[in-house]
């Protein structure tokens, strides 16, 4: 996928990295609150607020699409260029935590 | 349960306060029902409760709540569906939906130690919310401005109100401005 389409949204907030996270299974708002919550193991918490536009900015960018529904929940899901960016951003981060424990700032 | 009406005006930029305030009124037992543009509060007597409460805004609520005789075009099919998805979200985080009044949705759940109970949780979105009202601040002094400028050309009578009128719409630009900035830092 083109590079330059792809860093025209980096670097991604936390909460916008840890929302393409929960979203590589289609999740409702809540659902993935609540999976933000175990995978940032409670370092990451995603109020009501900043989750409903986080959903409409990201899939205004199509990171994310809506993926069904269940009961009156939307289901969203992370699209192709979702999945690239979060890749990418990835990548990035790795390389600072692995600068980051060479230099002693951070324990593994 | 009896009720308690209460009368207090609000500035829109206020919202910290009135979060406070309401929450205030609950410990002593009194906890909002409903509010009713532009500042009635309807108050049901009960227990003190520790309850915490946030304010939301969004441009959709803004305009339909402050400008619903000027807006011309109805409610589209999607804004419905956005605003059922958007409650949905709330109540599934443990918000009670209680009302809205000058765009601000009131919303409220019971305190609980050790939980974050935001509504925004970063710096970002927060910012977001405070630019949604200086936009829609915007909008109304240009729609203000619209209806009065033109009477300053032919009319000398009314010129000193259009100026008052423009100044109380303008001024509000100016805390909401700093506190925008505050967050962009």
């Amino acid at each position: 996928m083109n590079k330059k389409k792809i860093n025209k949204y980096l670097p991604l907030t936390e909460s916008s990295a840890y929302i393409l996270l929960a979203l590589t299974e289609p999740l409702h708002g809540y659902g993935v609150m609540q999976k933000v919550a175990s995978l940032s193991k409670e370092t990451v918490t995603i109020g009501a607020g900043t989750l409903y536009t986080a959903f409409s900015t990201l899939e205004k960018q199509k990171l994310i699409a809506k993926a069904g529904q269940e009961g009156r929940r939307k289901l969203y899901v992370l699209t192709e260029l979702g999945r690239h960016v979060l890749a990418e951003h990835i990548k990035i981060t790795a390389i600072l935590v692995e600068n980051a424990r060479s230099l002693g700032i951070s324990k593994e | 349960m009896s009720t308690v009406r209460k009368i207090r005006w609000f500035w829109s930029w206020n919202d910290l306060e009135e979060e406070k305030w309401l929450r205030d009124m609950s410990a002593q037992g009194l906890h909002l029902k409903d509010v009713e543009n532009p500042c009635f509060y309807i108050f049901e007597q009960g227990e003190p409760t520790n309850y915490v409460y946030k304010l939301d805004y969004h441009l959709n609520n803004a305009m339909f709540n402050n400008l619903g005789w000027f807006a011309l075009a109805k409610e589209s099919k999607a804004v419905k569906e956005n605003r059922k998805e958007y409650h949905q979200l709330f109540r599934d985080a443990g918000w009670k939906y209680l009302g809205t009044s000058k765009g601000w949705k009131y919303f409220r759940q019971a305190e609980e130690t050790g939980k974050v109970q935001e509504l925004y949780t970063d710096q970002a979105s927060k910012e977001k919310k405070y630019r949604r009202q200086i936009i829609f601040q915007i909008l109304l002094i240009i729609l203000v401005s619209v209806y009065t400028v033109p009477t300053l050309l032919y009319d000398d009578v009314g010129s000193t109100l259009v100026y008052f009128i423009l100044a109380l719409f303008v001024l509000p630009l100016l805390p909401l401005g700093l506190r925008w900035r505050k967050l962009r830092t």
